[in-house]
């Protein structure tokens, strides 16, 4: 907005034939004509349909009503005392809480295992890596037929070794530990390719230090170097995984449709938003959505900070 | 290495099988779905319903699925809308994100700190939160259910502009003025010397955005009703709700078609793919 | 207590490229040992290897006439600093000088970040590792950068930190990596007597590996000169300054660096440059390059018979002396430089002079494997420079 605003107030049309403006406006010209693009753009598909989200939160539009009513704060206070709403925000929590340690654990692992393999670490890496560039859509009908209860391997493998059989994707207690454990399976090499690159980032002659301090056996070496010097590389997995936990819809989409008390967030949105077509409430349900990823934001601000003390 | 802890040969080798072990079983699960997907694309419906969980296919079914599938939806057409749609974003993003993020990192211009400021802001405020807004102001022009619909949100990546302007910035000055004194314009030098050195960081990015943009589900879900606009993974969708739910051979063969491309070039271009990840982290 | 240390037929390799051969090197117990040589010439693996950071292909370490080559790098009691100093980014620097006394004094388990805190003793300990840190501190006057983290820290600083890790622990053996490469200029000399001083002080045994001369030189009881992966000479620094062993010896050592000239001797022994004969004998007929350093070479007048002649090219003024820079007027060519005093009476040689060049002190002669042969000066003195034979020319 500022750019292109600036973009008009210079002066440099207005000199008079044969002034050649100075570096500096020639630069700021530039820069603005660069920028106004995405200025555009940035105005068009971000603040201002944020804008209009928030103000469309205070109101009772349903798309295709005649008249709009101002509510005030009612969308907000319906959606607090919602019980579908609240289990969607509860289940979602449930989820992340489910993700966010096993992400980070099992990526970890991982890289540690995979980071002192030479010759196999391409096709460890391959292996790991493969289902977060899989369409996850498809990636779930696979698993709703590895899950079925009647015909799915899972289950035909539960059932040769003695254990009891069991409904993944129609037990209600199962079902949010299920959709979180194909999450698992679609972060953990994404969250290993970056610890990997955390890894290869430590200097070795600090390895070279911990062994001469006497800090040599494997505990101490991960408690001396490799975690602290990992610390940055963690707190942005955290991040990025609780925000791609945050997000979860494709699974849900497919494997429950919500049903069954299903419902996370971004389905109930879907629901609200664009199959019921209540605007103003799916704009609130929206914010609040919102709200929560910026609790999580906040943590990688933070993380920032610390990285100064590293270099 | 360590002579004290130099363990025996045996040892030492029995700790490396369990290392391996371990990672080999975490491949199995990671991998599994992928080979359940592909050996039940050829599986015969009767073996598929009969249950079990022995991997070989006792005939070969494979081209039944396939043609099954590809009569009850048409994956041909997914995918040709994915591709046009990754395509235009990637090009859009890109012309947009270049001239800005080379904006933002090397020339100062009146706003330079606001905008910034909203970039990184926008970094965190994913497709869903704009949705309802974009939604409702394309239903306004009349142009939902058409491939504009789908790209216009991505055409602005702050992401890339984030991206590109952390590599820009990281190009010498010296080189720059260099060129100015040689006589470029901006617009020359942007594009003939800058950009060229960015390589990695586009090939990076775009990756990463085709990626993103053509497994993206929740928007394509919102904007497309018509199936003949849908991209792959609606296809996918509508595919698994149909009356062919139950024939998993030719939803597993379906599957194999829309996840195909992406492993192909996942397979061929691992650097890249890794590389694009990476570059994430490093801020 | 100083340990002695001793390398006994040291080799290793590194896939096909062998980076020891045999190398044979005896430390006396409170000694201070430089190892130098070009880079690549592996006296970094060679400290490497005495840590037991690496394990040598064959040979064996002693320390103080026990084997250690199965030890761990802790076990042997030696302190390491090392080139970039190494310091745990992460912790202040309390904490890392604090880190060799908390993994010998407490258990794996009281170091545990949380559960440590249930042992009774920890604290006892953690109030002993902290008064030993403290004294170290005061040693080295970094007290009041305790609670810093390295990132904070200046060079210099880092590198009293480094150094402070490794006394703590009073060790026997002291071994620094190139400790000194990355100060500027000035911090290195300064640096350079404070760990003389501290070698004094402590009578510890320091094995001290860097490829800058004047830093082995200066600081060292002996010199290890390593090249290509074998002991080329091991001696005081007068030693190898005044009696290279082998040419590489020669040209790593001083500065200036020490000019050579190839000869001939004849059966007597006697020297010939370009069938000139040269002031130097040797004992046995062949080619030989012979070692010269500026200091040793002294210019004037031109004289009938002399046996080389230099036109000056430059003169390098260093203050107290000066260097001049020589093109040898010979079918041969080459270079040669001579280091003449400022109060000289010649203090002021012309460039595009023509001058005698005669020998003042000791020649180095080497044979075509580059090893040392016994020489000997056989004429000194020269005359004045020759203005007319300049004006002839």
């Amino acid at each position: 907005m500022t750019a292109a605003a600036a973009l008009d107030k210079t002066p440099a049309l207005e000199r008079p034939a044969g002034f050649r403006p100075s570096r500096a406006v020639r630069e700021a010209l530039a820069g603005s004509l660069f920028a106004t693009p995405a200025v555009v753009l940035l105005l068009a598909t971000i603040l201002a349909p944020l804008i209009a989200l928030v103000v469309l939160s205070f109101t009772d539009y349903e798309l295709g009503a005649v008249d709009v009513r101002w509510l005030g704060g009612d969308n907000y206070r319906q959606a607090l005392g919602d019980p579908v709403f609240r289990r969607a925000v509860s289940n979602t929590l449930l989820y992340v809480a489910l993700v966010l340690p096993g992400g980070i654990l099992l990526g970890l692992l991982a890289a540690l295992a995979v980071h002192g393999r030479k010759k196999s670490r391409g096709f460890y890496e391959t292996a790991y890596f493969l289902p977060v560039t899989a369409t996850l859509i498809a990636m779930a009908a696979v698993w709703q037929f590895l899950l079925h209860p009647r015909i799915g391997p899972v289950n035909a493998v539960l059932k040769a070794v003695g254990l009891p059989e069991q409904a993944f994707l129609s037990e209600p207690s199962l079902l949010i530990p299920t959709l979180a454990f194909i999450g698992l399976w679609n972060v953990v090499g994404f969250n290993m390719v970056l610890f990997l690159a955390g890894l290869s980032g430590i200097p070795k002659d600090l390895y070279d230090a911990a062994e001469v301090d006497g800090a040599g056996g494997s505990v101490d070496r991960f408690l001396t170097v490799t975690w602290p010097m990992l610390a940055p590389t963690t707190l942005f997995v955290a991040v990025t995984t609780s925000i791609t936990a945050f997000k979860v819809f494709d699974t849900v989409a497919v494997l429950t449709g919500g049903k069954n008390g299903t419902e996370v967030l971004l389905y109930a949105i879907y629901l609200e938003g664009f199959q019921y077509f209540k605007m103003g409430y799916a704009a609130a349900l929206t914010v609040i959505f919102l709200l929560f990823l910026l609790v999580f934001s906040v943590f990688q601000a933070v993380k920032l900070d610390r990285r100064v003390h590293y270099t | 290495m360590r002579p004290s802890k130099r363990p025996g040969d045996a040892a030492r080798l029995l700790r490396h099988a369990l290392v391996h072990l371990c990672l080999i079983a975490g491949a199995v699960i990671m991998l599994m779905p992928f080979a359940w997907m592909a050996l039940t694309s050829i599986r015969a419906p009767a073996e598929i319903l009969s249950g079990g969980f022995w991997p070989i296919p006792e005939s070969f079914h494979g081209f039944k699925n396939y043609e099954t599938a590809l009569r009850i939806a048409p994956f041909g057409m997914f995918m040709l809308n994915g591709a046009i749609v990754c395509a235009v974003i990637l090009i859009v993003q890109l012309l947009v994100a270049i001239p800005a993020a080379y904006a933002l990192a090397k020339l100062r211009f009146p706003g330079r700190g606001v905008l910034f400021g909203l970039i990184v802001a926008g970094l965190c405020v994913p497709i869903q939160v704009p949705a309802l807004p974009l939604y409702m102001a394309l239903a306004e022009f009349k142009l939902l259910d058409g491939l504009f619909a789908l790209m216009v949100p991505f055409f602005l990546s702050v992401f890339a502009i984030f991206l590109l302007r952390q590599t820009f910035k990281a190009f010498p000055d010296e080189i720059i003025q260099a060129a100015r004194v040689d006589g470029m314009s901006e617009f020359e030098l942007l594009w003939r010397v800058v950009v060229p050195s960015a390589g990695p960081a586009v090939a990076a990015f775009s990756v990463f955005s085709v990626v993103a943009h053509w497994n993206d589900l929740y928007w394509p879900m919102i904007v497309i009703q018509r199936l003949d606009h849908a991209p792959p993974p609606l296809g996918m969708l509508f595919f698994a709700g149909s009356e062919s739910g139950s024939d998993f051979g030719s939803m597993m063969a379906g599957a194999v078609i829309v996840t195909a491309p992406l492993l192909l070039l996942f397979l061929v271009a691992r650097r890249r793919f890794v590389q694009g990840i990476t570059m994430t982290g490093i801020k | 207590m100083p340990a002695s240390l001793k390398l006994d037929r040291i080799s290793k390799s590194f896939g096909t490229t062998k980076v020891l051969d045999e190398v044979d090197v005896e430390i006396r117990a409170g000694e201070f040992v430089s190892i130098v040589g070009a880079s690549g010439c592996g006296k970094s693996t060679l400290l490497r290897i005495i840590a037991g950071l690496e394990t040598q292909g064959a040979g064996h370490v002693r320390l103080d006439e026990v084997v250690v080559d199965a030890m761990a790098p802790r076990e042997r009691n030696v302190a390491v600093v090392f080139q970039n100093y190494a310091l745990y980014p992460h912790m202040t620097a309390f904490e890392n000088i604090a880190t060799p006394l908390a993994t010998s004094r407490l258990s794996l388990y009281e170091r545990l970040p949380v559960l440590g805190r249930l042992s009774r003793r920890r604290a006892k300990i953690r109030a002993g590792i902290a008064a030993d840190v403290a004294a170290v501190a005061a040693q080295l006057r970094i007290e009041a950068l305790l609670d810093r983290k390295p990132g904070q820290l200046s060079g210099g600083q880092r590198q009293r930190v480094a150094l402070a890790r490794a006394l703590v622990r009073r060790p026997s053996l002291f071994l620094m990596d190139e400790p000194l490469s990355n100060l500027d200029a000035q911090l290195r000399v300064h640096m350079r007597e404070e760990i003389t001083e501290l070698h004094s002080r402590l009578g510890a045994t320091f094995v001290y590996v860097t490829h800058d001369q004047v830093e082995a030189m200066t600081m060292s009881d002996r010199i290890v000169m390593m090249d290509k992966g074998r002991v080329a000479q091991i001696g005081s620094p007068s030693d190898l300054y005044d009696r290279p062993a082998t040419i590489a010896v020669a040209r790593f050592i001083g500065s200036p660096a020490m000019n050579f000239l190839p000869a001939a001797a004849d059966s007597s022994g006697a020297l010939f440059h370009a069938d000139r004969r040269l002031p130097v004998d040797t004992d046995r007929a062949g080619p030989v390059v012979v070692g010269l350093r500026p200091e040793n070479v002294a210019i004037g007048p031109v004289y009938e018979g002399a046996a080389l002649v230099g036109r000056i090219r430059r003169v390098e003024h260093h203050g107290h002396d000066r260097l001049v820079h020589l093109d040898l007027q010979s079918p041969l060519g080459g270079m040669l430089s001579a280091r003449v005093s400022a109060t000289d009476a010649l203090s002021d040689p012309a460039e595009g002079c023509f001058v005698a060049v005669d020998f003042t002190g000791p020649a180095h002669v080497f044979d075509g494997d580059g090893l040392r042969r016994t020489s000997k000066v056989v004429r000194l003195g020269f005359g004045r420079i020759d203005t007319a034979a300049e004006a002839a020319e």
